[in-house]
């Protein structure tokens, strides 16, 4: 348990009261560990993108606990949620991830940055993320001027940079072709397998399919997991 | 169908005999379709007796290298233009088993519908972790297996899409279920009239 | 598992290759930037904020534009009038220049010697007896009409006398200013120059100014009337004199005793203080050169000299900041009405930002700090429009004299306090903005706002009180302004005379600003109100537009709405 980077605990959230209210998720629970990538599939309006919300603070639940590196996020102030999404998770969206008005690596820069790094080990840091994905030739370049998978990309080395240990995406492929997709999907894998947790809110199941968990969502609730099996736990082996 | 006309394609290339034939196929389609050489023997007979292929010259060791004719090279050309026809009329086992599970009364569909999918994502894992096991195709042998294992990796991932249209789609239309009609009419004979679906 | 995927997934054991980089799977600590906390500073923060802020104000070039000029406008202004008026004061030198030319000094008789005279160190047109007697009489006695023993013995001293000279000219006849004494010599430098022809030898020759000529009809030769007594001169020169206009007329005689008032030049003779003390006991002023480009602290009677440039700079200093409130209110409200804008639209980069741990404060600066780079802009745009704009307006204006503009002057203290206010008006124009956005839902902007959001705009206290307040004055200042108007028994200085007034200038504009301040609550007020109505069909529903600015992503620009209901002041 202790291994776990996040914990939700009987996470419910409602909108609105009484007859009118709307459930978006309840009682769910969910554990990603270390080195873990869980993938939540489910229609829209069964919950992902709330459970997403909830996982990395941007929302609060209206009951159930979320931690974060044992971290309580009930008890936490708005500027404590902010550093935590300095420091200890990532977000990926779908697109606009990227500030148009900074390049690529300022744009990786900027967690640091805002948490008072200085320039010199800042510009660093984000310099070696951008090249763990490959794009370190493009440090100066502006998102307008990167294609939809270097975009992505960068989003990734961003939600990374630093140290950080919980990746949070939602649909980051889903304005990518396949092949680009699968580029992304590939590393995203790796900066889990190189031991961050991640959760992957997606519909195309082939790319769920990178998950070591799958998770389903119907109504709020999850109603079914796919796992990897002991099998193929014995072949991976790289681990 | 495919195989035959694999075969002759690769004769295009120039005249093989048997088990070269049998290993040029394994190794151009990422063995996913294992062939014995009684089955390569029979496709080159029957190829000649279609004036497709003929026999040739024979080699030191005894091998009959087989070579292709112009009707054969003619026949090739067509089979790579031509789009491979999907079988017209539908016996896939899953959609006739949730068309009937469908309108059976007391049914959970939903049910049936998330095993049937969770099979499906366990098999996507399968496909996805064996094609990246390692890192990407490095040659042509690579490709080709992984173009293989991707029609397979993709006709899951449709087949869960489509569990998840027809979940919406019942959603939608919660009166699906029918009882057993008694019908006092005599059941007709013959084909029914209307058409089979076509793929 | 389907045949299919058994096989293809024996294959992919085969393939897979037991030595993947080894580096790519072993848990790797990033950087080691974790491990030890490196030196954080706050500068970062400020510095990323800046580095957004100078970013975002580049991309919406349109509103950035907007808002310098916003700003430029009044800045020119200001800086246009402080160099205007700068220019129309003296410096010391510019001063001497023009009174003495090259001279060291001039002494004048102006009272009775003996009788306790005084005059201004700086500005010996000032002066008057130590009074002893009450009242006004002037002391008995004679001004005197030599400098015998009051300067030390051989000076060299230039009489000029000045008046005024009737003359013929073209169209009839005309009263010039007219000089007597050398004014031609070489030590009044430009106060004096002769420019063309020669200095009068004898009293039938007298040098006139180029103006003249035309005036009169006649060139360097030709005659120069007196009217009406019909005494011809021969002009036998030209001269130009620093006090006079390009354009004026003007006659010099040769003979110093020709006029009444009457100064004394000393070219080599230096003045001090304590000198000119003395020649004031003789009932003599003097204008020294010493003595002005370096005045003592106090006047004789111990009143401090306060610089008259000082003195006037402070109060152009005064105007300005009165001129610059009322600007400054107009500009904010503008500027604030564009950043709103420009705030809204800037809100996907903020969500960006706050969904990477920015925090309210770090947006609020990123806003604000725009306000600043875009105040300074207008402020370095207005300054350098303002110095073009005043010099165009001197140079036109200009009549050629040295009296005039004494000089173009730019008065740099002055400047960068304009641009320092400038700054000022550029970050609080944003201010409201800034805490908008800083408070709205950033992230569910994000989350493109997938929920049901409502708006629930908290009741705006200050806004309340401050609405209430202004109208209330406004009111209140009405009633005692038409009351005072009909009344008879006020004194004149009663400050009820002028306090009515200054609350119905301030009133509508307190009012306003409790209407910016709770803009957004009056607007749900509005929509709840209005949305009841039924509106007449083609006529589009001001709740269509409320409806839309309910959602907490918008900032509803109210202060660009509030505006043009200003009651003229």
């Amino acid at each position: 348990m202790s291994d776990d980077i996040l914990r939700l605990v009987g996470v419910t959230q409602q909108y609105g009261e009484g007859e009118t209210s709307v459930s978006a998720l309840s009682g769910v629970d969910l554990a990603v560990a270390r080195g873990e990538l869980v993938a939540i599939m489910g229609a829209s309006g069964s919950g992902k993108s709330t459970l997403l919300s909830i996982a990395g603070g941007l929302q609060t639940p209206t009951s159930g606990e979320v931690v974060v590196e044992g971290r309580f996020l009930s008890t936490a102030s708005a500027r404590d949620l902010a550093q935590l999404r300095r420091r200890s998770l990532g977000f990926v969206f779908q697109d606009f991830n990227l500030i148009p008005t900074l390049t690529a690596l300022e744009n990786v820069m900027l967690p640091l940055e805002l948490d008072g790094f200085r320039a010199r080990a800042a510009r660093r840091a984000a310099q070696e993320a951008l090249a763990s994905v490959g794009l370190e030739a493009k440090d100066a370049s502006y998102p307008d001027d990167l294609s939809g998978g270097q975009q992505q990309r960068v989003a990734i080395a961003r939600a990374v940079v630093g140290g950080r240990r919980l990746i949070l995406a939602d649909e980051p492929t889903g304005a990518l072709d396949s092949i680009t997709g699968e580029a992304v999907m590939r590393m995203l894998r790796t900066r889990i397998d190189q031991g961050a947790g991640g959760i992957l809110v997606t519909h195309e199941a082939r790319h769920a399919a990178w998950a070591d968990r799958i998770v389903f969502l119907r109504d709020g609730r999850i109603v079914d997991e796919s796992r990897r099996t002991d099998a193929d736990e014995l072949l991976s082996g790289t681990r | 169908m495919s195989v035959r006309l694999s075969l002759l394609a690769i004769l295009d290339q120039g005249p093989c005999y048997g088990y070269q034939l049998r290993a040029e196929f394994d190794r151009r389609t990422g063995s996913t379709w294992p062939l014995n050489v009684g089955q390569i023997y029979n496709t080159l007979d029957r190829l000649e007796r279609d004036g497709l292929v003929e026999k040739g010259a024979i080699d030191e060791q005894g091998h009959v290298y087989w070579q292709i004719t112009d009707a054969g090279r003619a026949e090739v050309a067509a089979w790579l233009r031509a789009p491979v026809e999907r079988s017209s009329g539908t016996r896939d086992e899953l959609a006739i088993k949730l068309a009937v599970a469908a309108t059976l009364p007391g049914v959970d569909v939903a049910e049936v519908i998330q095993a049937q999918r969770r099979a499906s994502v366990a098999q996507l894992q399968s496909l996805n972790r064996a094609k990246y096991a390692g890192n990407g195709p490095d040659g042509p042998e690579e490709l080709a297996w992984s173009l293989v294992v991707d029609s397979m990796i993709f006709a899951a991932e449709a087949e869960v899409r489509w569990l998840d249209h027809t979940e919406q789609r019942l959603a939608q239309h919660p009166q699906h279920a029918m009882a057993l009609a008694l019908s006092t009419e005599k059941p007709k004979r013959g084909r029914p009239a209307k058409t089979e679906a076509r793929a | 598992m389907t045949p299919a995927t058994e096989t293809a997934e024996t294959d992919g054991r085969r393939r897979r290759r037991e030595a993947a980089a080894p580096g790519s799977t072993r848990v790797r600590r990033r950087g080691g930037a974790r491990d030890t906390a490196p030196a954080t500073s706050r500068a970062a923060r400020w510095r990323v904020t800046l580095r957004l802020a100078q970013r975002q104000v580049r991309r919406g070039r349109a509103s950035s534009i907007l808002i310098v000029l916003l700003v430029a406008l009044p800045i020119a202004g200001m800086t246009g009038g402080a160099v205007y008026v700068d220019s129309l004061i003296a410096t010391p030198e510019e001063r001497v220049s023009a009174e003495l030319g090259g001279m060291q000094a001039w002494v004048a008789p102006v009272g009775v010697p003996g009788a306790g005279l005084w005059q201004d160190p700086t500005s010996p047109w000032n002066s008057g007896y130590q009074v002893d007697t009450g009242g006004s009489t002037a002391p008995e006695g004679a001004v005197r009409t030599d400098l015998d023993g009051v300067l030390p013995a051989g000076t060299e001293v230039i009489p000029v006398t000045e008046g005024q000279a009737r003359i013929e000219t073209a169209t009839g006849a005309a009263v010039v200013p007219a000089w007597g004494g050398e004014i031609w010599n070489d030590g009044f430098a430009d106060a004096f120059a002769l420019v063309d022809g020669r200095a009068p030898r004898g009293d039938g020759e007298v040098i006139v100014t180029a103006p003249t000529l035309e005036r009169t009809g006649a060139a360097v030769g030709g005659t120069l009337t007196e009217s009406p007594d019909g005494r011809a001169y021969e002009i036998v020169g030209v001269f130009t004199a620093s006090r006079l206009s390009s354009e004026a007329s003007a006659v010099a005689f040769p003979d110093a005793t020709r006029f009444e008032s009457l100064r004394w030049y000393l070219p080599d003779l230096r003045l001090s203080w304590p000198d000119v003390q003395e020649l004031n006991t003789a009932g003599m002023v003097a204008f020294s050169r010493d003595v002005v480009l370096d005045p003592p602290p106090a006047r004789a009677d111990g009143s401090p000299i306060v610089d008259e440039r000082t003195s006037s700079m402070w109060q152009l200093v005064v105007a300005l900041a009165v001129g610059g409130a009322f600007a400054a209110y107009m500009v904010i409200m503008l500027a604030g009405a564009a950043f709103a804008v420009s705030a809204r639209r800037q809100q996907r980069a903020l969500a960006i930002a706050a969904s990477v741990g920015a925090d309210a404060r770090d947006l609020r600066r990123t806003i604000l700090l725009q306000g600043s780079v875009l105040g300074g802009a207008g402020g370095v745009v207005g300054v350098g429009a303002g110095i073009g704009l005043a010099a165009a307006v001197i140079a036109l204006t200009d009549d050629g004299s040295a009296t005039g503009f004494w000089g173009f002057h730019v008065p740099w203290p002055v400047l960068a306090g304009i641009l320092v206010f400038a700054l000022a008006v550029g970050t609080v124009s944003a201010l409201v903005p800034a805490r908008t956005v800083a408070k709205s839902d950033v992230i569910g902007a994000l989350r493109g706002a997938r929920r049901p959001q409502g708006v629930r705009a908290s009741r705006p206290l200050w806004g309340s009180v401050m609405i209430i307040a202004g109208v209330g004055l406004t009111v209140v200042s009405g009633v005692a302004a038409a009351s005072v108007s009909a009344s008879q028994d006020l004194t004149w200085d009663s400050p009820l005379r002028w306090l009515p007034i200054v609350g119905i200038i301030a009133g509508p504009v307190i009012a306003q600003l409790g209407v910016v301040l709770s803009g957004r609550w009056l607007l749900w007020l509005a929509s709840l109100g209005l949305s009841r109505r039924d509106w007449p069909r083609g006529m589009p529903s001001p709740t269509g537009r409320a409806r839309c600015r309910r959602s907490p992503r918008s900032v509803p620009p109210c202060s660009s709405a509030s505006s043009p209901s200003r009651s003229a002041v």
